[in-house]
């Protein structure tokens, strides 16, 4: 059963797509739209280490089969304050939570997105993390 | 005496209505068609070519089912021939830096013109005649749905000139 998600709890989107972030390591709107059951799939990553997280990025790379890029890390507070709902789902991927409740209109998702990824950057796979062939902070 | 008079939203020559009918009406067309071909070879019309280059490599590289592996859709023809229509009506004089071109989960692609992270303008091609767009303006954002005709919609236009005044 998963723990009840806390306001100040902090979340990240494990970044998958290079056109989700642009050159300067800025996220772009695109990393976190709904998908089309509306949910925008996220990490719970307060309380556990760097290593840790990265761990849980492999693994949902690994899934989707794609390569893992980075991370970018937002807290819950900020979610909320824009109407949205984080939700904590049952595992696989451990630690795993949506974002939900977004309006069905696609310009204000793209408007929500755009302050979503406005108050992120892209934190880069590290060096020593043995993934993905195509590493950001390598090109 | 002539007066000059601003034009605040007017659209490019390069995407005149295209609204006559007859043989005079073609050749119109044509004869246009040629002139704006040859205005694409200067450097100026030529970050079209970019554009489109770089909106070859998105409709291709997403063009397969659940390309995210979130259930993505593919990009779809009819959005990337929009987009293509979009870019030719791009008005030259704005001189607009190049946006980069993305795709959206739904399908559909985004034109995304970027200052920094308070200043942003995303217009996303449907593929259906319409464009959806969100902006932020400092502490100002906008969003909306808009028509897409014959030519760009002139709130389009109105907003990448304020995104970069």
């Amino acid at each position: 059963m998963s723990e009840p998600i806390n306001t100040f709890e902090h979340l990240t989107r494990f970044i998958v797509d290079r056109n989700y972030f642009r050159a300067n390591h800025t996220i772009k709107h695109q990393a976190f739209m709904p998908n089309r059951a509306g949910k925008t799939s996220v990490c719970r990553i307060s309380g556990i280490t760097d290593n840790q997280i990265w761990e849980i990025g492999a693994e949902v790379a690994r899934i989707r089969v794609k390569p893992l890029f980075g991370r970018a890390d937002i807290r819950v507070f900020n979610v909320l304050s824009k109407s949205l709902l984080v939700v904590p789902t049952n595992p696989p991927p451990i630690r795993h939570a949506d974002i939900v409740g977004w309006p069905e209109d696609k310009p204000k998702r793209i408007s929500i997105a755009q302050e979503l990824a406005a108050e992120t950057h892209l934190t880069p796979v590290p060096e020593s993390q043995p993934n993905p062939p195509e590493n950001p902070s390598r090109i | 005496m002539t007066m000059a008079m601003p034009c605040n939203v007017c659209t490019s020559i390069t995407s005149l209505l295209d609204i006559g009918m007859g043989t005079d009406s073609e050749q119109l067309k044509s004869s246009i068609d040629n002139v704006i071909g040859g205005f694409e070879t200067t450097q100026t019309i030529g970050s079209k070519d970019l554009m489109r280059n770089d909106l070859a490599r998105v409709f291709v590289e997403y063009s397969s089912q659940d390309w995210d592996g979130e259930g993505a859709l593919p990009i779809s023809k009819d959005a990337y021939f929009e987009t293509l229509r979009f870019i030719k009506g791009l008005p030259t004089y704005l001189d607009l830096p190049l946006p980069e071109i993305g795709p959206d989960n739904d399908g559909e692609i985004s034109l995304e013109w970027y200052r920094d992270n308070r200043h942003v303008l995303v217009v996303s091609i449907s593929g259906k005649n319409s464009i959806a767009y969100a902006g932020l303006f400092g502490a100002n954002k906008i969003y909306g749905t808009e028509y897409f005709g014959e030519s760009l919609p002139p709130i389009i236009l109105i907003n990448l000139r304020r995104l970069y005044s």
